[in-house]
This record gives structure tokens, sequence and C-alpha cells, in this order.
């Protein structure tokens, strides 16, 4: 025994290198099942007020950005009012299904306070947590598209994976076609994603946009995603390899929503009664 | 080490981390070379620390950046890779006139030629280890090769310009 102990103690530096590599690479592997160890984390409350102080910097630099991407989002929304008012006044029954789902969702709004988009894996960490009503697995969009869900959060903020993680798959509708796939980012560039699982015999165009399919509670049905930049197909494969071009600018990044599902609860409930 | 050189040290480690954070953290140069500026504070802790310490401070240090990084073990690792490599690569390249009057493998005292032998080594070794980390596959590989090759360049010149700026010559000796 005591000879096993000098040994251990002339090798010491060795052992603690091996202990602590293997702490790391525990923490490597099973990071994705601490998702409640918000803690050791970007939402922790220290860590997020160090990048609520950079950002109180920043954000001044953005400014010009800012009001541009405001400007355009206030023209969407009035353009949406406008479609809605042509749709009272044609007295459609159609606007019973739209009041549906204007209750089912609940948008919260936060400012994203440390973001990054050069990584293989990307967060970001907004300003809310879970004292204004957010859970791990809410979605995350911008005034453009999809951005991201939670990972975790602490009372007063969220770490959200970007859309562009590699553990992130969207399901997505071709909206001309009516066709369902699945968006992944393949960790190259922050601008464009990949679209998977597209059968041959559909007939794409550049220029397709696509959108949410609203098949999880995540995500509402016809978020912006982005468009078709290109397209090809092996002779032999099934599925097409498509390029597509985010609408989300992930680098300019200030503001996102985050999607409050009132009956995600239901939702999951009724399928796992499927299973 | 006495309390004061203790305080001093940590003093220096808040530095590194807050520079990594809030400057270089989003200074991505052609979107392939990062800067590691942090790697600097294991780098070039004094000769006298015994490899224990290195050690856990190398750990302590990459989990640090790891929580702002939200990437968990990453740094970590690679951090902890090079705090234990340090003494042995430290001996292997002594030079001639060995390490006598000196406290710190710095810069000025020990000669830009040194400097580079001790450090690119080390710097390459840490990055390679940290993006195969980070991205968990070999997918990647060229992308990796890469970006391992320019970040290195990169975060070694910040450590060459940040030394000639900040490390003066009575603090090394």
């Amino acid at each position: 025994m005591r000879r096993l102990f000098l040994l251990i103690y002339q090798y010491r530096a060795f052992f603690t290198f091996i202990l602590l590599e293997i702490i790391a690479f525990w923490l490597v592997i099973g990071t994705s099942t601490f998702h409640n160890a918000a803690f050791f984390n970007t939402s922790n409350n220290i860590v997020a007020s160090i990048f609520g102080l950079r950002q109180g910097v920043y954000q001044y630099f953005n400014l010009a950005n800012e009001n541009d991407n405001l400007a355009k989002e206030n023209a969407f929304l009035r353009d949406l009012i406008y479609q809605k008012q042509i749709a009272v006044l044609s007295a459609d029954s159609s606007l019973m299904s739209s009041t549906d789902t204007a209750v089912q969702y609940n948008y919260i709004p936060a400012k994203v306070i440390n973001n990054s988009t050069q990584k293989i894996n990307n967060y970001l960490t907004i300003d809310k947590g879970s004292r204004d009503g957010l859970e791990p697995g809410m979605g995350a969009i911008s005034s453009f598209g999809v951005v991201g869900v939670v990972k975790t959060v602490s009372n007063n903020y969220a770490t959200v994976y970007s859309l562009l993680h590699g553990d992130i798959q969207v399901s997505t509708m071709l909206s001309r076609l009516g066709v369902f796939g699945t968006t992944k980012w393949d960790g190259l560039d922050p601008l464009y994603a990949n679209l998977l699982y597209i059968p041959r015999h559909v007939e794409l165009q550049v220029g397709d946009s696509i959108t949410t399919s609203g098949y999880n509670a995540i995500f509402p049905e016809g978020i912006p995603i982005g468009q078709i930049k290109e397209f090809s197909i092996e002779e032999n494969e099934t599925f097409y390899n498509i390029v597509v071009e985010l609408s989300s600018d992930f680098q300019s990044l200030s503001h996102v929503y985050l999607i409050q599902n009132y009956f995600r609860q239901e939702k999951d409930s009724v399928e796992l009664l499927n299973e | 080490m006495n309390s004061r050189s203790i305080i001093y040290n940590f003093l220096v480690f808040v530095i590194y981390i807050m520079l990594q954070v809030f400057l270089f953290d989003n200074m991505v140069l052609f979107g392939t070379a990062f800067c590691f500026i942090y790697i600097g504070f294991i780098l070039l802790l004094p000769f006298e620390i015994s490899t224990v310490v290195l050690v856990l401070l190398g750990f302590i240090t990459g989990f640090s950046i790891d929580i702002f990084y939200s990437s968990l073990g990453v740094n970590a690792a690679s951090a902890t890779l090079i705090a234990y490599l340090r003494p042995f690569w430290l001996s292997t390249i002594t030079p001639s006139t060995g390490y006598e009057d000196v406290r710190i493998p710095a810069l000025k005292v020990m000669g830009f030629g040194w400097f580079i032998t001790y450090a690119l080594p080390l710097i390459f070794l840490h990055h390679l280890s940290l993006f195969f980390i980070e991205a968990g596959e070999l997918y990647h590989f060229w992308l990796i090769i890469k970006k391992t090759f320019f970040s290195s360049l990169f975060t070694f010149a910040m450590l060459v310009i940040g030394q000639n700026l900040f490390y003066n010559r009575d603090r090394l000796t």
C-alpha cells in the first residue's frame, strides 16, 4: 500500500493531468445531458451580466443597422394588417382559424447579449429568463426568420442553440410545393444551410422560399427560414443536395422573439398517446 | 511564491480571461483565424511553478473560458494538455546557458528565436486539440487544419505584440 502511495506521489503531475482530462472529456460528452445545469453556462447570472455590460457598449455602434431592421419589420407588419383588413372586409371564414393560432402562440421579445457565428457549434445569450416565462425547448425567431431553440434558462437569462449548431434540425416546408424536409447547418458558412430529404420527383426552382412546417410544437407554421440558392442531385441518389440562403442575418442579430406555445403540452401528450 | 506574486498572477489571470471574452471572442479574421490569447497566461507563468499546480491552473483557465463560450470541457481539455506538456517542452529546449536569472519564459528575456520554438508548437497543439474536440468528428478535417494553422499564427502574433506592450523587463527576471 505504501509503495502504491509512493508511486502515485512520484507521478502526481501525471495523475492530476489524467484526472483533469477525464473530467474535461466527461464535460464535453455530457454537455447535452446537463440541460438544467444553467450554472456553468452563459445563462449564469454573473457571466450573462458581464455580456450585458459588453452589449451595452456594442449596441451604440449598431444603431443605424438596427433602425433599418426595425423599419423593415414595421413595413412587413403593416402589410400584414392590410391583408387582415381585406380578410375582414370579405368576411372570410378562414379568419376563424387565424384567430385560433393567434391565441396559441405568445411572442416574448428579448435582446441578444452574446452571439457567435464562427464556431462549429454556436450559441446566443439573451436577456430574458424563467422569470419572463422562458423554458428550455422554446423556439427563437428574429424579424426575418428562424434563429434557434432555447437550451438553458436561469432567472434572468437564457442560452439559445443557434440554428448554426450541429445538433439543431428544423422541420421545414417548401411553401410553393407543400413538400416537407429538414434544415440543418453544415458548420461552414453562417449565411447558408442545407435542406435535407427532399425527394427526386419534386421539381425545384432556385429562389423557392422555405418555411417552418409546424410539425413540431417549437415553431408555428410558416416562419421563414430562407430561400433555395442552388440544388443538385447525383445519378443514383434519392434526395437532392440543396443549399439554402438563410433569411436571418446571424452576424447582426440584436433582438429575437421567443415563442411560447400554449398548446405544446397538450400536443406532446396527445402524441405520446399514439406511441 | 509569496502572497504578493499570487495576487499579481491572479490579476493577470483575470485580465487574460477578460481580454479573451471582451475583445477576442468576436475577432475572427476571414472566418478561419481565431485568437486564444488566454493560453498566454499558461505559457508565461514563472518557471518555479510545479507541474501539479500548472496543470490545475491550466484546467481552471480553460474551464473559465468554457463557461463564457458555452463549450463545457473543450477549452479545459486543451489548456490542461499544454499546461502538462509545458515543463517537458521547456526542459527539451533549454538553451546552452540554462534558465538562470530568468523567472518567466518570456519574449523579452529569452529572445525571439527561442520564444518561437517555445510558444508556437504549444499554441499549435492547443488549437489543434481544441478544434478537434469542438468538432467531435473528422468530417471537417481540412477545415480544422486550416483553422489551426491560421489561428496559431494569429494567437502567436497577438502574444508577441502583447508582451512588447505590457510585460516590463523587471518583472521577468
